[in-house]
């Protein structure tokens, strides 16, 4: 299978050295793009299927002809969603070829697969049908990318074997009788293999490497095209080098095509874009690392002799490039509409300590997010809610750390403060001291999460400071305090409301320890709703 | 690294977050029994001019004086334990609450050697009856040599307001290891029973002086019983014991009994029980000004209100009814 594979990329290599200039004018592409996290109950969610749609939506967007309004990402759909959105994007493209347009579809997966039906949440979207229902769609050219597990079944539904088919040289033209026609398939692995992230690169090797290839990786030919064969060929031959070592082992994206005509078909134009990073020529061969702020691996480009344009959006990114016995590192700018050349200069020795790549892996794996809110807590015990510790709302913010310590695990920090009023009723008196009770809690707590489409129920425990105050009114007693620290356990749920925002509905339970009158077992509760921001 | 840096975050949240602090409620049973200045400060309507003062008649300005003088010794008996209760205990038994010891107040530079502690105990087979003591202790002293400058107790009232107490000041102990109570003056030794569980509060007090240095007398001493309900009403009876009236060496019994109203009327009965002089009555009634409207005063003829004889009492003193609650 690896090599049967590996000559299929050979050969499609060598296709592409002799390949005529790809063009991509008259063509009037959409695209359906899709990422799903979640593919049901039997099946972990994954961490990066939304992330890489949203990266390939925005090449394509940027670099690959497909206009904003032609293009729908769909992120955490159903099955009868992606069907919905793949009607309206034919409607629209039935539109243009009645007007005379050509045309070219795109889908794009990134999700679970699995039992041969695609896992849109809950929801399943059989292989078979879906292959039929693109084979069917009215557009000149369609492009099936699947980025999943055991996706290779798609291109085996069809009869072939696993791998992929040679590829003749073919061009799409804007008219005559050699216009490509027919479908694509680009799937991440075989039939037989899992599809793999990587929390070094965020997100699944095979999109990464697509997208760097889209980005200018792939343009072997130098021309400032990366075309369909030369987009397939490297990341290719860059998910196999970079799986064969993984536990899963490696994987092998698989290609099919029908298509009639020839000549190739330009899937994105660096060239024209004139934003990004150039190496020259002259600029040492070997793999370059583009990192951005995020700490994300943004491009991953192997340069030989020839230069490469790699069209990044505008940003500083960090560049890494592996030497033997040391990295050579450093930082660039990117401009809006400028290209910028990153010669040798550029970059300065470094131990392999300071890897960049490294260091990103820490970042991407963990997410930062902040969150603000209130709540409410009370004392179990009845005398003690009464007099000592009053029923308090707090407001608060948190901090929290995702998959810093390990996946689904949340490490958070959090404060808040209070403040009600109390009495204490006096024996020697028969009156009451009345009072103004003020909290103040600094938490830090670890939970465990269950990453889900829309709710994340989480669950774990949590250590507060607790300082506590009260002053008496008018002075009657000298203001007293109370600090000590609670352990407690804590659940709930996050209702996730957007890409960034959420809102947090959680209990917590905590112990108080109280010891100045007499050594107390006490417990209280909280409630508390916020809103998270993730950063 | 990540084990080693959560490791110090907790070390370092444990180490500041033991549970410690003074928040109590038992603490303010505690404080709560100490008597406050207030609960026990004679109040009479106060002469609010110049033309008032310059006019006031005789008894009411003893009176007056009188009040002042004894709350001026409150406060400087029971301000301490007031001073004391506005910080919170420094510890805490099951049965008692310990301010200190506390270094003597060094702006004062006296008794810089010594300091001092209090401690209220709770009865533990009457919750409410506190009992309490503030000593002072000299340094180089052995560790048990507390001599007792303030005592007293606290019994809880069967109604919603305070109770019933007694404190004492006792000098003599601490005075003879050297303690300074030159701030005290002439005072010696000073008792208080207080009742404030029901209208009217009342409150006695006995106080008895150092012998005058030099002088073959005995100790003037002195006595007053005060009490006051929530509407300003309020009567005073003090007795003054000691050699006043200087014909002879004989010691004096002067009494004097004043009830006033709200409003600030008021009279005065003095009354010589024993000692030179024994028999003589003085009646003196006074109005809103704290001009005398009446002045019976037997061996000074000329300063009878309105006249000499002044006649009878009833026709120009106020009429003040028998004490009670509002």
């Amino acid at each position: 299978m690896k090599r049967t594979s590996l000559t299929v990329a050979c050969v499609l290599a060598a296709i592409l050295s002799i390949a005529p200039p790809a063009r991509a004018e008259g063509l009037h592409r959409f695209a359906v793009i899709v990422g799903n996290d979640t593919g049901g109950s039997d099946t972990r969610p994954l961490l990066y299927a939304r992330a890489d749609a949203r990266k390939v939506h925005d090449i394509l967007t940027r670099l690959g002809g497909v206009a904003a309004a032609d293009a729908q990402l769909l992120l955490d759909g159903t099955a009868q969603d992606l069907l919905t959105a793949l009607a309206q994007t034919e409607r629209r493209a039935a539109e243009a070829r009645a007007r005379g347009e050509r045309t070219a579809l795109v889908l794009y997966y990134s999700g679970h697969a699995k039992d041969g039906a695609l896992r849109l949440g809950d929801t399943r979207l059989p292989l078979d049908s879906l292959r039929a229902r693109v084979a069917a769609s009215p557009v000149d050219v369609r492009i099936a990318i699947l980025d999943s597990c055991k996706s290779g079944e798609l291109t085996r539904t069809k009869g072939e074997t696993k791998g992929a088919r040679r590829a003749p040289a073919f061009q799409i033209q804007a008219e005559g009788p050699r216009d490509a026609k027919g479908l694509v398939i680009l799937t991440s692995s075989s039939s037989d293999e899992d599809s793999q992230e990587s929390d070094l690169v965020g997100g699944s090797y095979f999109s990464h490497h697509l997208a760097s290839g889209l980005l200018g990786g792939a343009d072997k030919s130098g021309d400032g095209r990366v075309t369909l064969f030369e987009a397939y060929a490297y990341a290719y031959e860059r998910t196999v080098a970079d799986t064969a070592e993984t536990a899963a082992g490696p994987q092998h994206p698989t290609f099919s095509y029908d298509l009639a005509g020839n000549g190739d078909l330009v899937l994105t134009d660096v060239a024209a874009r004139r934003e990004g990073v150039y190496l020259p020529r002259e600029a040492p061969g070997g793999v370059y690392y583009l990192v951005d702020r995020q700490g994300y691996v943004a491009a991953e480009i192997v340069k030989n002799e020839g230069d490469r344009r790699i069209a990044l959006p505008p940003g500083r990114y960090r560049v890494k490039r592996r030497l033997a016995d040391r990295l050579r590192v450093g930082e660039i700018d990117v401009s809006s509409g400028q290209m910028i050349t990153l010669d040798e200069g550029r970059l300065r020795d470094a131990p392999f300590s300071d890897d960049p790549v490294k260091g990103a892996m820490r970042v991407d794996v963990s997410r930062w997010s902040i969150g603000v809110g209130g709540g409410f807590q009370a004392v179990f015990d009845a005398p003690t809610r009464e007099s000592l510790f009053p029923p308090t709302g707090l407001f608060g913010v948190e901090l929290q750390l995702r998959d810093f310590l390990r996946r689904d695990w949340v490490w958070g920090l959090d404060g808040a403060i209070g403040g009600a009023n109390g009495a204490v009723p006096l024996s020697t008196t028969g009156g009451a001291a009345a009072f103004k009770f003020n909290e103040l809690s600094l938490a830090s707590s670890l939970v465990v999460e269950w990453p889900h489409r829309t709710l994340t129920p989480f669950v774990g425990g949590r250590l507060a400071l607790l300082l506590m105050t009260r002053k008496f009114d008018g002075d009657a007693f000298p203001p007293q305090y109370f600090s000590t620290l609670s352990p407690g356990i804590v659940g709930g749920v996050t209702l996730r409301l957007s890409r960034s925002f959420g809102l947090v509905v959680r209990g917590r339970v905590h112990y108080l320890l109280y010891n100045v009158d007499e050594n107390r077992s006490l417990g209280f509760w909280e409630l508390q709703t916020a809103v998270s921001y993730d950063l | 690294m990540t084990s080693r840096r959560l490791a110090l975050t907790l070390a370092v949240l444990c180490a500041t977050g033991a549970a410690c602090g003074n928040y109590s409620n038992e603490d303010l049973e505690f404080m709560n029994a100490l008597p406050e200045s207030s609960d026990l400060r004679v109040n009479m309507p106060a002469v609010t001019s110049a033309v008032e003062l310059a006019n006031e008649a005789e008894l009411a300005k003893s009176t007056h004086d009188t009040t002042r003088g004894l709350n001026g010794l409150l406060m400087g008996l029971v301000g301490i334990v007031d001073a004391v209760r506005s910080y919170p205990p420094t510890g805490r038994t099951a049965t008692s609450r310990i301010w200190g010891p506390f270094p003597t107040d060094r702006a004062k530079m006296k008794n810089l050697d010594w300091e001092t502690k209090m401690i209220v105990s709770r009865d533990v087979t009457d919750l409410g009856r506190f009992d309490y003591e503030i000593s002072a202790h000299h340094d180089g002293a052995a560790d048990t040599d507390w001599p007792v400058l303030i005592s007293g107790w606290f019994q809880v009232g069967k109604t919603a307001r305070r109770g019933m107490g007694h404190v004492e000041l006792v000098t003599a102990t601490a005075r003879a290891e050297g303690y300074d109570t030159s701030d005290l003056g002439t005072l010696d030794h000073l008792e208080i029973d207080y009742d404030t569980s029901a209208d009217p509060v009342m409150v006695t007090m006995h106080i008895t002086d150092l012998p005058a240095a030099g002088s073959a007398d005995p100790a003037p001493t002195a006595a007053f019983t005060y009490a006051q309900n929530a509407s300003g009403q309020g009567e005073m009876t003090f007795d003054l014991i000691g050699n006043f009236i200087l014909v002879t060496t004989a010691v004096e019994d002067l009494r004097i009994t004043s009830h006033w109203l709200g409003t600030g009327e008021g009279r005065a009965d003095l009354t010589v029980i024993s000692g030179d002089g024994a028999g003589a009555q003085q009646t003196e009634c006074w109005g809103r000004s704290f001009q005398a409207t009446y002045n019976n005063k037997p061996w000074a003829q000329g300063e009878d209100v309105p006249g000499s004889p002044p006649g009878d009492p009833a026709d120009f003193c106020p009429v003040i009814p028998p004490l009670s609650g509002p």
